[in-house]
């Protein structure tokens, strides 16, 4: 994203302290100063990075203050903002977005003002940063109570904190989703090519490699002494145990009270419904979900389709250690130390015969993970499990999970047909899946966080296991998300909340791409 | 106007789970005619998208004598459009079944659970059927609908039957 005219910071920005913690730098425009800079190394290394550079930050080292990077901890959270370099520097004080920048970042800027409530005049959401965007920003400076003498028109510090903290509740997405005053179409905006390669750069997840080259392999490594297929067998080996012990072996027998009932499902999908269509019901309602229906025992499911064929249940056996292959992390971390693909040539004939020892010697236990897994969705229909727990709160927080689970799960029937036309014809990294599970979650995250999980709420969620006496001692647990509404929200900054809800429950696909 | 009156000879093909003789649903067959004929299992209805086109309909689960999977019945608006049979207990063989429908037009790949059967989904569109036959030779679901061309089968009724697995998530730990 070009972020012409913006002031820049003072070093390059990357991510790639992520992984490393906070580093601690002298920034310019600070002259040369060795012995702070040695202050400033041995405060580093006697009490952390982390440390030193709230000391650094907090005044300890006179004359110095911390350059920071994006990913040092001191990061903006809101994903419409995080990672956009000029936005990240006003954040970290190193500089400022005001009147005459222009780029990527100003649009972000522009569409997070309109998203917020704070009207931009023609040419609205240019790129530019004119007048009308000082207006809109001394207006919302204003509105967070800043005083006359802040009220800038600038983005820095202060400013930008605060429109990352104003969006990280999605307070401004629900008002603007339940804006009775406003037709659903008012205040979407015609898109540029500009935004529109915006937008499809938010939803892409493929990963880029600097040089595309793909690593050397070695089939052994002076760090262990077993050879890679040795390792790889190994680890496959320690992965079924492991997921054996997690989703069969723990599980209680599958008898009628170790079952939740689907008469519960329902009630708790009735909710859902009920929540969602609060936030989004202006948009598009449809039929709650229903046990037997639409919502299915994954158990029962798997185990039909595994009775009915022995090549399913081959197909299965196999499906399950691919995934493995794939995508467990420890089997990750060995291909990394190798410098191993999967899919060339000579690793794939290391790997085959490992694959098919497996597929053989663990089959009872493979197809017991796999009719034990703990959902699968498609041809719109969701297949869950329905153990109950150990506990009372186990059982509380796998109802608190049911209920998250069937909020996204209901946003997806309410996908316009055109929606999923247009997200059907783009590859999965491309923007495919984030248009898929990623908007989906990301809406489903909007009405999440508007929940106010009083009694009477968790009192429907919780059924059996709620407690009159202690109401609201739960700790109500966040559900777990697909990584993509991260890329969601990013596409939010890019087109604005009004035109994804277009495009996603009205199928005005022209408003985002 | 009055909703569509469906002939009974095709629910009682259905009550039969005879398909050898079956020449489709009538264009204008009658969601109320099929529901009075065969319970329902739930009384909620499901929306759902068919085809390539994404079509919108709506569903509903419906009882039937050796359907120990049960009838998915699609309607839009009044109008019976197709109906769905998972693991069907036929009452003639499956090869007797393939030689009375004859040649499909279509032999589509389709997915069974995490297996995809290439080929096999026949479809049959001037008879209004579509057979999915397993690896084994076994009927694994059938599809019953208005006779029509291979491409409105495609396009406008055919289900997606991908199935995506969630991920491992931290709250599945025990």
């Amino acid at each position: 994203m070009e972020d012409r005219a913006v002031k820049p910071p003072a070093k390059t920005r990357s991510r790639g302290a992520a992984a490393s913690g906070p580093q601690v730098h002298r920034a310019d425009p600070l002259g040369p100063d060795d012995r702070r800079h040695l202050d400033v190394l041995r405060l580093q290394s006697t009490v952390g990075n982390a440390a030193a550079a709230r000391l650094v930050g907090q005044g300890a080292v006179p004359g110095l203050r911390v350059q920071r990077t994006i990913g040092d901890g001191h990061d903006l959270q809101n994903n419409r903002f995080a990672g956009i370099a000029a936005l990240e520097a006003a954040f970290d004080g190193e500089s400022t977005i005001g009147p005459g920048a222009s780029g990527g970042a100003v649009r972000v800027l522009q569409q997070g003002l309109l998203d917020a409530g704070f009207v931009i005049p023609p040419p609205g959401v240019s790129g530019t940063y004119g007048p009308t965007t000082r207006a809109a920003v001394r207006a919302f400076q204003a509105s967070k109570g800043l005083s006359a003498a802040q009220q800038t028109g600038i983005v820095g510090r202060i400013t930008m904190d605060l429109l990352d903290r104003h969006f990280l509740g999605h307070a401004p997405e629900r008002a603007i989703a339940t804006d009775t005053t406003r037709t659903l179409l008012e205040g979407t905006r015609t898109l540029t090519a500009a935004d529109k390669a915006a937008f499809r750069r938010a939803i892409t997840t493929e990963q880029r490699t600097a040089s595309g080259a793909l690593p050397v392999f070695h089939r052994t490594i002076g760090t262990s002494p077993d050879p890679y297929e040795v390792r790889i067998r190994a680890a496959l080996g320690a992965a079924v145990t492991g997921l054996h012990t997690l989703l069969v072996a723990s599980r209680p027998p599958r008898t009628p009270a170790n079952l939740i009932p689907g008469t519960e499902i329902d009630g708790i999908a009735a909710k859902a419904k009920d929540e969602t269509d609060k936030v989004f019901g202006r948009y598009k309602t449809g039929p709650a979900l229903a046990f037997g229906l639409n919502i299915k025992d994954q158990f029962d499911v798997r185990d039909a389709e595994i009775a009915a064929s022995p090549a399913a249940a081959d197909a299965a056996a196999a499906w399950r250690v691919d995934k493995l292959l794939d995508g467990d992390d420890d089997i990750k971390l060995i291909d990394q130390q190798h410098g191993a693909v999967q899919s060339r040539a000579a690793e794939a004939a290391l790997i085959a015969p490992v694959r098919s020892a497996v597929i053989t010697a663990r089959r009872a236990e493979l197809l017991a993970i796999h009719r034990n897994w703990p959902a699968s969705a498609g041809g719109g229909e969701i297949n869950l499990q329905r153990y109950r727990g150990p506990t009372a709160a186990r059982n509380r927080d796998i109802l608190y999970d049911l209920f998250g689970t069937v909020i996204h799960e209901y946003i997806h029937t309410l996908e316009s047909p055109a929606h999923v036309t247009f997200r059907s014809g783009l590859a999965a990294q491309r923007g495919g899946f984030v248009l898929r599970e990623g908007t989906t979650d990301f809406f489903a995250k909007v009405v999440w966080d508007g929940l106010t999980f009083d009694a009477p709420l968790r009192a429907a969620i919780e059924g059996g296991f709620h407690d009159p006496a202690n109401p609201t001692s739960h700790p109500v647990p966040a559900p777990d998300r697909y990584a993509e509404w991260q890329n969601a929200e990013r596409s939010v900054g890019v087109v604005g909340i009004r035109n994804l809800m277009a495009a996603f429950f009205l199928g005005r696909t022209d408003l985002i791409g | 106007m009055a909703p569509p009156v469906m002939a009974a000879s095709p629910l009682d093909h259905i009550a039969r789970r005879d398909f050898r003789e079956w020449r489709g649903l009538p264009h204008d067959a009658g969601y109320a005619e099929f529901e009075a004929r065969f319970p329902r299992l739930v009384d909620a209805e499901a929306v759902g998208l068919l085809g390539t086109a994404h079509v919108p309909a709506r569903y509903r689960i419906h009882v039937a004598e050796g359907y120990p999977q049960h009838l998915k019945a699609w309607y839009v608006d009044a109008h019976l459009i197709l109906v769905e049979a998972t693991l069907p207990q036929l009452a003639s063989t499956v090869a007797d079944l393939l030689e009375a429908l004859g040649e499909p037009a279509a032999r589509l790949d389709s997915s069974w659970g995490v297996l995809t059967v290439p080929g096999g989904l026949r479809v049959h569109p001037d008879r209004g059927i579509a057979v999915f036959v397993g690896p084994e030779s076994q009927v694994l679901r059938v599809s019953l609908f208005a006779p029509g061309t291979p491409d409105d089968f495609t396009q406008r009724l055919r289900v997606e039957s991908q199935v995506v697995e969630r991920p491992l998530r931290e709250s599945d730990r025990w």
